[in-house]
């Protein structure tokens, strides 16, 4: 099963970025890896809720709005308060990584596969099971 | 008044194409805000004029220095296009908040369609 998702992500993040599904590997930022912009996580939002079945709330899985906070940046970069809130509210990212250079314009470097990955397994795990 | 920001963003026709195509006009109207959603509704809806909303919005968004917008970020902006390849441009932060203001223009070719902007901080707390 979790061979079948990995298969079905690596198949949707392939068709909207325009890369070969073997490019698609865990590790992989989807900006600088496979050259996603911001069209493109929308994109990959929307291929995703097709692909699973799912609905995904702006800002879950690919967050941003959290950043808008003025307590969470200062001078560009996320401070540790916001460092803390994107911990809770985004389990799936790499926090501690983004952390050694919080440049609110290079969060999006730290969106990977895997992340996508953890965030597709904890959603359907908590799907109600027919 | 201060400027807040310049930003500078490419799109390619075909990203653009793909898009529609794979989501269709009603996902992409969920990128726009209300009186762009009226104007582009009396309007037939191109790859071409979607191409410099989203152009103009993303650079827009680099203007503001955020991490990543998302469907409401892109709501939150919008796009007045003039008749010269001029447009004025707006900004919320989520929905409500100040507005932030900008003026730029776009550049073409046959490939891709470019937006420079350069955002106003006209108000102190705009965020």
């Amino acid at each position: 099963m979790e061979d079948e998702m990995f298969k079905k992500i690596q198949e949707t993040l392939a068709g909207a970025l325009g890369v070969d599904a073997e490019e698609v590997e865990l590790d992989a930022s989807l900006t600088r890896d496979l050259g996603a912009e911001s069209i493109d996580f929308i994109d990959i939002i929307f291929r995703l809720e097709k692909a699973f079945d799912i609905k995904i709330p702006s800002g879950e899985l690919f967050p941003g709005h959290l950043l808008n906070d003025e307590r969470y940046v200062r001078e560009g970069r996320v401070t540790p308060e916001g460092l803390q809130e994107l911990k809770i509210k985004v389990p799936y990212l790499a926090v501690d990584t983004f952390a050694q250079d919080p440049q609110v314009s290079k969060l999006a470097e730290h969106f990977t596969v895997q992340m996508v990955v953890h965030y597709i397994e904890d959603r359907l795990a908590k799907q109600p099971r027919s | 008044m201060t400027i807040r920001g310049i930003g500078i963003d490419l799109i390619t026709y075909s990203k653009a194409r793909k898009f529609l195509s794979t989501h269709g006009r009603e996902k992409a109207n969920r990128l726009l805000t209300a009186s762009e959603k009226k104007t582009w509704a009396a309007k037939s809806f191109s790859e071409r004029h979607f191409s410099c909303l989203l152009a103009a919005k993303e650079a827009c968004f680099k203007a503001q220095n955020r991490a990543w917008m998302g469907t409401q970020g892109f709501s939150d902006i919008e796009v007045n296009t003039g008749s010269r390849g001029e447009f004025q441009v707006s900004a919320r932060n989520s929905g409500k908040g100040p507005v932030c203001r900008g003026w730029g223009s776009f550049f073409s070719n046959d490939k891709y369609v470019g937006a420079q902007v350069i955002l106003w901080d006209n108000t102190p707390e705009c965020g």
